[in-house]
């Protein structure tokens, strides 16, 4: 989770699921899970209207190494906007420096996924629920 | 381990990727038995340390992915090299690679002025030879100054320059990288440059010297006397002085600066006899080294000849590349290029306009009316080629001010030296303020305002809008008083559009001019002058350039309304210039239609629709708003308040309808570009450098103008989106 850029997120909509890829950071609990997106995408109009939303992180090579090493994180949740605090604005920058400009701009918004589960998946098919408390 | 910094005496062939082609050439020159300035190497390993050490590599991937530089117009590369240049400088060294980097430093440099130069590999070599595609920096004083310049020189990796020859130079972020030479500086009595092989005679060998340093000859501030040589004899054929030698540049406190020579100067030649015959060996010598014709610097200090560098001689092929490295001026050369456009140019300009507007078309037979068409086409493309000749090159002035106000200033905003021009006086806000004096008549009068939509107008606003006409009515667009009544009718409907009171600058200006010693604070408001001029001038001479445009347009109007009559089925503005001319002089003659140029189908990929592009945020904001495309002049006089104008490239004579916009996307990229301008005097959002913005968007789409992080979204068919607190048809700026 420290390591991996980025997360697919997947939201949900009236005519199905939409999927993106977003530039994250999880809190060192792992309780919450951000990721900034401008205001006139898709993702956030969707989360406006359903906060409901899952990501996936993973760390494949796109090699057949894949199939015995890859582990693919599943974080479900609920997202809502956050403000854009000091604190926040740290924990997002420290490992995403270069998107400073992209964080701090009024027509960016800053996103949590307040996850309820986790589900882990590797070595192919073992599969690992956990409930955060 | 490859070595941080390598002195000159430890050069091994081994260092010759790490240390680059300059520096390695030097220690060539060195071990010719030549003379060079001590040196050390800051090998690339010192640039790849930072750059690891840092997010820089992380912003410099950001920057590019942008847009395919391949596709980047010059003014969008400069801004990229800009944004790039102030990462640079706001990313300070590791404390470990500072320290290294001083610790070795400090043994040689410590109380000497020293030259910070490029040296990357690849540049200068057998194959790739580019003059003045990164940064080298004269009479750096100082441990931390000269730390300052290194990263200057790293930055300068990605130059607009460079940029513009990142094919040649194989730039890209994996590999691409910069060493640094630190260098004695030498503080030459006469310097120059030798052409082994003159470019343009075989035969020949140039030599060019100046009195001073060399900076003067190669920034082209100083004209040099030129010897051509027999190649094979040694014997001088012919030596050109100059028309004088007036100037001469010297060092100051920090840097150089340009001064008046001394009558003693002004009259010597710079080099005796023995020096040529010394400068002819040397460059001898070296061609022979490096088994190709050479371009060398030189300088001569009490009598010793130092060879600052020699490089393999290239002729570029490429014009229009040329050209562009041909806009950077140095400020010496921009405050002649002012003096040229404000005493010469302009004055012409309008005066060539006063004398053509007291020609009365309506008085002239055809054939006269067609003799005056040509003519003031020829006119207009004659001032057309020196407004790509003079004005242009001007608009550095520009661009040097905001280099030299990051230098200093150091801002997280690479573009806050923007609000030290605003507010310069332009024309077209001028022009503007009068429409919206017009206007604002209209909409305090209800009655008036219905009047005026049929056309009707006292004899008061009538003044009125004869006296802006008489300004503003020649400019290329407004032809006839009816379409600029129309325009200010559409004003009149809608809301008042206020340019927002400028902040105040003068804490910005005060902290800009006291970044100067005492000695250079001349130069810094020089410099700001020049900046706000080359502002000013940047929009104001494409109205002059519009006026003359408009006497050529107004003759053929005039043309086209005595041919009417002769065509049946066909539109008159289908008719082109060179049949207007044939029917002019015959009598008789029936027009033929314009054969139109077959449009390009623009289907990007069969049922793929762009829904969002990134461009360049050229002016703050974010606004929802329905697209108006303009795609000719016509296009501008159905704007409507509240639109986002969507066009390929606005100039100043367009930009009387920024009113009633609440946004603008343009093709044509770059932050310093009239769209641009225009819309942050406005507080209008802005992106520029969306590639083919007017095919993409559609007349009526709904579009988002992010003007802060550059990016344009199209809702075609998406249905309204929820931006929370965000509502549609915001317009939030600044």
């Amino acid at each position: 989770m420290n390591v991996q850029k980025l997360a697919v997120l997947a939201t949900f909509h009236e005519d199905g699921p939409y999927t993106n890829l977003v530039a994250f950071v999880a809190s060192n609990d792992l309780k919450h899970i951000f990721f900034v997106t401008p205001v006139s995408t898709r993702k956030y109009s969707y989360l406006n209207t359903s906060r409901k939303a899952s990501m996936m992180i993973d760390n494949r090579s796109n090699s057949e190494n894949d199939f015995k090493d890859a582990m693919a994180v599943n974080a479900s949740g609920a997202v809502t906007e956050v403000e854009k605090t000091d604190e926040l604005r740290k924990l997002y920058l420290a490992k995403h420096p270069y998107l400073r400009d992209f964080f701090q701009s009024p027509s960016s918004a800053l996103m949590r996924l307040e996850v309820k589960s986790y589900i882990v998946a590797s070595s192919f098919q073992n599969v690992v629920e956990m409930t955060v408390t | 381990m490859r070595r941080l910094v390598i002195p000159m005496e430890k050069i091994r062939e081994s260092d010759r990727d790490t240390i680059g082609s300059k520096a390695f050439s030097l220690h060539d020159i060195a071990e010719a038995g030549l003379k060079v300035p001590v040196f050390v190497c800051i090998s690339t390993r010192a640039y790849e340390i930072y750059l690891e050490s840092s997010s820089l590599k992380g912003s410099i991937l950001l920057e590019l992915s942008r847009k395919d530089i391949k596709d980047m117009r010059w003014e969008e590369m400069w801004d990229t090299s800009l944004r790039i240049r102030n990462m640079f400088l706001n990313t300070p060294m590791s404390e470990g690679l500072d320290r290294k980097l001083r610790g070795e430093l400090n043994e040689r440099f410590t109380d000497i002025p020293v030259v910070v130069r490029s040296s990357a590999p690849g540049e200068d070599s057998a194959m790739t030879s580019f003059a003045g595609l990164h940064e080298s920096y004269v009479n750096v004083r100082g441990m931390d100054s000269i730390m300052d310049h290194i990263r200057l020189v790293w930055a300068s990796l990605w130059s607009d320059a460079a940029l513009l020859y990142r094919e040649e130079l194989g730039l890209e972020i994996e590999h691409s990288s910069m060493s640094v030479i630190v260098q004695e500086l030498i503080e030459g009595d006469t310097s120059g440059i030798v052409f082994s092989k003159s470019p343009d005679n075989g035969e020949q060998m140039v030599i060019e010297a100046v009195h001073g340093l060399n900076k003067g000859l190669v920034d082209g501030d100083v004209d040099p006397d030129r010897w051509m040589i027999d190649r094979k004899t040694a014997f001088t054929i012919r030596h050109d002085k100059p028309s004088d030698r007036e100037r001469l540049v010297v060092l100051s406190n920090t840097g150089t600066v340009l001064k008046k020579a001394n009558s003693r100067t002004l009259s010597a030649v710079p080099l005796s006899e023995n020096d040529i015959n010394e400068l002819y060996k040397i460059a001898q010598i070296l061609e022979r080294r490096f088994v190709q014709p050479q371009d060398i610097e030189w300088t001569i200090k009490d009598g010793v000849i130092y060879v600052l560098q020699s490089r393999p001689v290239t002729a570029s092929e490429d014009n229009e590349k040329l050209w562009y490295l041909s806009l950077s001026r140095t400020i010496e050369n921009l405050k002649d290029l002012r003096k040229k456009i404000e005493n010469e140019l302009i004055p012409a300009m309008i005066s060539d306009v006063r004398i053509l507007q007291s020609i009365k078309p309506a008085l002239m037979d055809n054939r006269k009316l067609a003799r005056e068409i040509v003519y003031r086409k020829r006119l207009y493309e004659s001032w057309d080629k020196k407004y790509k000749d003079e004005f242009i090159p001007f608009a550095h002035g520009m661009r040097l001010f905001g280099q030299v106000y990051n230098d200093v200033i150091r801002p997280s905003n690479p573009y806050e030296f923007m609000d030290l021009l605003q507010g310069a006086g332009l024309l077209s806000i001028k022009r503007n303020e009068d429409l919206n004096r017009l206007a604002g008549k209209l909409r305090k009068n209800s009655s008036l305002l219905s009047k005026a939509k049929e056309n009707e107008i006292g004899e008061d606003l009538r003044k009125d809008l004869e006296d802006i006409f008489s300004i503003f009515g020649h400019a290329g667009i407004f032809k006839t008083r009816e379409a600029m009544l129309k325009h200010i009718v559409e004003l009149a409907s809608s809301p008042e559009k206020v340019i927002p009171e400028k902040k105040d600058i003068s804490y910005m200006e005060n902290r800009f001019i006291s970044a100067f010693t005492e000695e250079n604070r001349s130069f810094a408001e020089e410099l700001l002058d020049i900046g706000r001029t080359s502002y000013r001038l940047r929009d104001n001479d494409n109205i002059y350039l519009g006026r003359i445009e408009n006497q050529f347009l107004v003759l053929l109007d005039e043309a086209k309304r005595r041919v009417a009559s002769r065509v049946t089925d066909i539109d008159i503005d289908d008719i082109g210039e060179e049949e207007l001319l044939k029917a002019l002089d015959h009598d008789n003659y029936i027009p033929a239609k314009k054969v139109r140029a077959k449009e390009e189908s623009f289907s990007p990929m069969g049922m793929e629709r762009i829904r969002q592009i990134r461009g360049q945020p050229a002016g703050k904001g974010l606004v929802t708003g329905i697209a108006r495309v303009i795609v000719n002049n016509e296009d501008l006089f159905n704007a409507r308040y509240g639109e986002i104008l969507v066009c390929d490239s606005i100039n100043p004579n367009m930009t009387f309808v920024v009113p009633l916009a609440s946004g603008i996307v343009e093709r044509r990229g770059g932050m310093l570009i009239h769209g641009a301008i225009i819309a942050r005097e406005y507080g209008i959002p802005c992106v520029t450098g969306i590639p083919d913005a007017t095919r993409i968007i559609k007349n009526g789409d709904e579009v988002t103008v992010d003007g802060y992080l550059g990016i344009v979204t199209i809702h075609r068919d998406s249905g309204r989106l929820q931006m929370g607190r965000f509502s549609l048809y915001l317009c939030s700026s600044q």
